[in-house]
């Protein structure tokens, strides 16, 4: 396994990455959501998320395409805000 | 053929669609190049959910090491492997999943965090562990006190309003007197997850106050549950397996606060609720 000097700046990725899905999950439908972590984050199939959630496999299979359409949406206006605010700071600096 | 809904597109992705729906999609995929961009950011997505949670699940914790050295000299606590826990539905292999090719394609594979570490580190603890184990006691004191009022509870058959101080039913007409919760305290809705609240106790555990709060459930997979909230003056540490007896324990802290969950729930199924509450009270 590599473990070199990219640790630290890895783990602020990966700070960063968490803040922005969880902004992401909040927005979602506490239904959607439980239906995203358990198969998405879980890696459970639909069948066992059903049996955990005690509802029919189509409602799993319809709150999953709901809430990773909401996830993915959401994630792409977070990219492109961020993309802006980069591009101010950007601006900014050089305009001082 | 009709050109396939999300959800057919995410079931492909998930690996959940048979043969002849799977070639179908593929047909489809394979002719629609717009198609293929939107099946590829649905994979990134949830790749990025993935990746999100990664550092979580592999990140190697000295307070792990320190639970793990105690169940070396406690015979009540136990370290359990989180995936060897999960066993019962253990996730598919990354690359069986159809997503993970997707997420590849999509050049996301830099999203990737961490991987293949051990959840726990339970062998190579030295002695200056050992001893740092010791001192831990009160960590471990804290959760034979919630395992302790979990068990009590339990064997009250859950529903015993005279346990709780707080009930579910604020304008209960057998209580005489009614106590509630903070104005400021946000109960977590576990709803969702068909969990009921049944009452909140106020508690004082490692001399520090705590509130526990009472599920139950008819799905036996999930309850019944306890969910402790407690101040704390010790450092933020990340969501942490222990055992005690037959149940199963999750525990973190997070600025001031301890969290703790208990019941004879899998370890999978803690862990996804812990990571629910953690939403839904910003304490992740």
């Amino acid at each position: 396994m590599h473990v070199g000097s990219d640790e630290p700046g890895r783990r602020v990725e990966a700070r960063l990455a968490l803040q922005e899905v969880r902004a992401a999950l909040a927005q979602i439908p506490a239904e959607q959501r439980m239906a995203l972590l358990l198969v998405t984050v879980d890696g459970m199939s639909y069948k066992q998320a059903a049996e955990v959630a005690d509802v029919p496999v189509g409602t799993i299979m319809s709150r999953l395409a709901r809430a990773r359409v909401a996830l993915q949406a959401k994630l792409e206006e977070s990219k492109l805000e961020l993309g802006v605010r980069t591009r101010r700071s950007r601006n900014d600096a050089e305009a001082e | 053929m009709q050109k396939p809904s999300d959800e057919t597109l995410i079931a492909f992705l998930d690996g959940e669609l048979d043969a002849n729906a799977r070639s179908e999609v593929e047909s489809w995929l394979e002719a629609d190049a717009e198609l293929r961009d939107y099946v590829a950011a649905l994979a990134a997505s949830a790749e990025a959910l993935r990746a999100a949670f990664e550092p979580a699940l592999h990140e190697p914790v000295p307070e792990r090491l320190l639970a793990a050295a105690r169940g070396t000299s406690e015979a009540s606590a136990e370290i359990v492997d989180f995936k060897t826990a999960q066993k019962g539905h253990a996730p598919r292999p990354l690359m069986q999943r159809p997503w993970a090719r997707f997420a590849m394609a999509a050049g996301v594979a830099g999203l990737l965090i961490g991987g293949g570490v051990g959840y726990f580190a339970t062998t190579g603890y030295d002695e200056g562990t050992r001893a740092a184990a010791v001192a831990s006691a009160n960590a471990a004191n804290w959760l034979d006190s919630i395992a302790g009022y979990h068990k009590m509870l339990i064997s009250a058959g859950g529903k015993d309003q005279a346990l709780v101080d707080v009930p579910p039913d604020p304008n209960d007409p057998n209580r005489k007197v009614v106590q509630k919760l903070p104005s400021d305290f946000k109960l977590p809705n576990l709803k969702p997850w068909g969990l009921d609240f049944q009452g909140a106790r106020y508690l004082v555990v490692g001399g520090q106050p705590a509130t526990q709060l009472f599920y139950t459930t008819d799905n036996k997979k999930l309850g019944p549950l306890t969910v402790v909230i407690g101040a704390t003056s010790q450092p933020d540490v990340a969501p942490t397996f222990d055992r005690r007896g037959d149940l199963n324990m999750l525990y973190w802290r997070h600025h001031g606060h301890a969290y703790a969950l208990v019941g004879t729930a899998d370890i999978g199924y803690l862990w996804n609720i812990s990571n629910d509450i953690e939403y839904q009270l910003d304490a992740i």
